[in-house]
């Protein structure tokens, strides 16, 4: 569950208040859309629930532990066991192979069951099995389409079983058909298990599948009805 | 993050990023390279200097001369002799190892002897001192030591050396009465005596020059109290020399006895208090960088310290090798400076990936660990080939020196010393370094947060 309560956000570079005291509830579960206009804040949200940026006034509260009280280090363990970020810009890193990429938070932390580098290997066969990229695992990212590089950085964020999916307009780069293949392995995984999922996206037909719209405006967000069954 | 995989990140980054770590440790290397060179090169010198030209771990202390000058004549104010509460005070000095008196024989003597030699016997007077025999034990061993006082030389009588067991030899006989049968008394000379003899004595007198190792085992008669210059009407005292051996801590001109042999002389028939006071000590100092403070110590005591050259090539040595630290620590920082600049450069094309990292679960410290290390095996690597260079330019100098430039005294095969604290200390410098230099970036980069980094912001 992630509980939002206050939340400011001001950028050092000017003084416009980005979030301006935004607050809301999701449950463990739901497929939550967060739509607006660009620039409006969605990224930087997700930044601070996916805990890579501290620099906020308010609360986030993950699973009832506010994310303020963590250090560096416990921090870095939520980032790496909780929660799974896909950027906009996929991030991955173009000198490690898909497989590498995938399995690349096992080498920080006591990495436990993925502790060997094959044990490491093995869990990324299986995640890029999972989102339907079986044998790229050797690949540079480079030699990728979009569609599939957009799928090694989902792949990545499953890696350690997350219990929180973070997607920064997952299909906005993609084709249509592309697009709707993100999303029906994003509905396979939900329905795998209790997976939350909260997605940035301009695309009518993520929000369509999600079970919950959340519209950001004027640094507030905004629960509207018609996103509910 | 465990010791497997951050040996595992570090080792791929050190391969991607192999040219700029290169170009980055290349400038820890050269300086490295540079600073080996020369303390190799200070500590060889320096070496020779103080080990054999300027002997620093051994000096000569003698009472401060107060004397008056009366035209000719010099008259000493008060006693120019060391006491035993002064050795003892010299001894607890902090730095020195040991203390050996010498006394001056206080009584004329003639020496009769050298048929073997110069196929002629020479009457000579003869000048001696006494010196601690374990002063020269490392060079002459047992030989040289104080046979009066040996009870297996108990007194045979005898009127002459073939009356007397082999090694031993007929003292004391005269026309009148039998002397006894005594090992003969060791002697050593300086080497400067021989030298001498052969540059000059022997050319003068048209006499053979002689090897000094077969001067070993040459006898000499030596009538103490007796005078060739004037009668002294004093009683006086036959004994049988031979020499044992040469040092350089026998009396340039003249024989050295063992001390105690020349404290009795002195006492039966030197003046009034002669065997009470040593005219000098030899002070053997733990290492040459304790010599100025044992000197001072020991001018302290209003004694003087006579090696004033080695001093002056010890404090040269030392400001020498100040001006040398000071360039090379003040080289070092700018070789700092470069790596600080390469990591700087390393850090900002890969704040991306450092935030990507940070965003998977990566902490700080995991980042800094990798970055640390990373500059750590940079500096040591650098450290290694700078001293490998430091090494092969040394050998190839010392090539060049002996296959060019003229012989010199006391020349040694190598003037570099490289001794394990130098290739140590050499990595750790560079080691440190090169983390010194990485370390700004490094926290820069892990300051800001994953967003931050990811974003280019
Ligand atoms: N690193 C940054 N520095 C300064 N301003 C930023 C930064 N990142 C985003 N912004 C500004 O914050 C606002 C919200 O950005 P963002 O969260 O990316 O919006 P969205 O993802 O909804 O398009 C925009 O006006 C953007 O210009
Ligand atoms: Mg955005």
């Amino acid at each position: 569950m992630i509980r939002i309560t206050d939340l400011e956000k001001r950028y050092p570079a000017d003084d416009r208040r980005v979030l301006a005291g935004a607050r809301v509830v999701i449950g463990a579960g739901e497929i939550a859309s967060l739509v607006g206009r660009s620039g409006c804040g969605k990224t930087t949200l997700l930044n601070i629930v996916g805990g890579l940026d501290t620099k906020y006034s308010g609360n986030v509260e993950i699973d009832g532990r506010d994310l303020r009280e963590l250090d560096d280090v416990e921090l870095a363990h939520y980032r790496r066991r909780r929660v799974g970020v896909v950027f906009q810009a996929y991030h991955l890193l173009d000198h490690l192979s898909c497989a590498e990429n995938v399995a690349i938070s096992a080498l920080f932390g006591r990495s436990g069951s993925t502790s060997t580098p094959r044990a490491r290997r093995r869990r990324a066969d299986e995640v890029l099995e999972l989102v339907g990229l079986a044998g790229v695992g050797d690949l540079r990212p480079h030699r990728l389409s979009g569609g599939e590089r957009q799928r090694v950085a989902i792949a990545r964020a499953l890696f350690n079983r997350p219990a929180l999916l973070l997607l920064d307009e997952p299909t906005g780069n993609l084709d249509a058909t592309t697009g709707g293949e993100i999303l029906e392995l994003l509905g396979a995984l939900h329905g795998a298990g209790g997976l939350t999922v909260l997605a940035a996206t301009h695309d009518p037909t993520i929000v369509a599948a999600g079970s919950r719209r959340l519209v950001m405006t004027d640094g507030l967000i905004v629960d509207d009805p018609r996103g509910r069954p | 993050m465990t010791g497997g995989n951050l040996a595992r990140a570090v080792g791929g980054d050190l391969r991607r990023h192999w040219r700029h770590l290169v170009a980055g440790g290349a400038g820890i290397a050269l300086t490295i390279a540079a600073l080996a060179f020369f303390v190799a090169l200070w500590l060889g010198v320096r070496g020779v200097l103080l080990g054999e030209v300027f002997p620093l771990h051994r000096v000569e202390v003698h009472r401060r001369a107060a004397e008056l000058n009366l035209l000719a004549v010099k008259l000493a104010l008060g006693s120019d002799t060391i006491g035993d509460e002064e050795l003892a005070a010299i001894g607890g000095i902090e730095g020195v190892a040991a203390v050996y008196p010498k006394m001056r024989l206080l009584a004329p003597a003639v020496a009769t002897g050298g048929e073997a030699l110069l196929g002629t016997a020479m009457q000579t007077e003869l000048v001696a001192d006494g010196i601690d025999p374990s002063l020269v034990a490392d060079r002459v061993g047992g030989a040289f030591h104080d046979p009066t006082v040996d009870p297996r030389n108990a007194s045979v009588p005898c009127t002459g050396d073939g009356g007397c067991p082999s090694g031993t030899a007929c003292v004391g006989a005269t026309s009148f009465r039998s002397g006894s049968c005594r090992e003969p008394i060791p002697v050593i000379v300086s080497e400067h005596m021989v030298e001498l003899y052969n540059g000059a004595f022997s050319r003068a007198y048209r006499l053979p020059k002689i090897n000094p190792e077969a001067l070993i085992g040459l006898g000499l008669d030596v009538d103490f109290g007796a005078s060739s210059l004037r009668p002294t009407g004093r009683r006086t005292v036959r004994e049988r020399l031979v020499l044992v051996g040469f040092s350089d801590a026998a009396m340039p001109l003249g024989v050295t006895l063992p001390l105690g042999f020349v404290k009795r002389l002195n006492r039966q028939l030197g003046p009034a208090g002669a065997a009470d006071g040593y005219h000098s000590a030899v002070v053997e100092i733990r290492s040459a960088d304790a010599a100025p403070g044992v000197t001072a110590a020991i001018e302290a005591l209003g004694l003087e310290v006579r090696d004033r050259g080695a001093r002056r090539i010890a404090t040269a040595l030392a400001v020498v090798l100040a001006i040398a630290t000071a360039v090379g620590a003040a080289v070092l920082a700018v070789a700092s400076l470069h790596v600080m600049h390469v990591f700087a450069l390393l850090a900002m094309f890969r704040r991306r990936e450092i935030g990507v990292l940070r965003a998977v679960g990566a902490s700080r410290r995991d980042i800094r660990s990798i970055f640390v290390i990373e500059a750590a095996v940079v500096g040591l690597a650098a450290g290694a080939a700078g001293l490998v260079c430091a090494v092969a330019i040394a050998e190839v100098a010392d090539r060049l020196r002996l296959d060019r430039l003229p012989d010199f005294p006391f020349a040694p095969e190598s003037l570099f010393v490289f001794p394990a604290w130098l290739l140590a200390g050499a990595l750790g410098v560079a080691a440190l370094a090169s983390v010194l230099g990485a370390l700004g970036p490094v926290l820069r980069a892990t300051a800001a947060d994953p967003a931050e980094l990811v974003s280019g912001g």
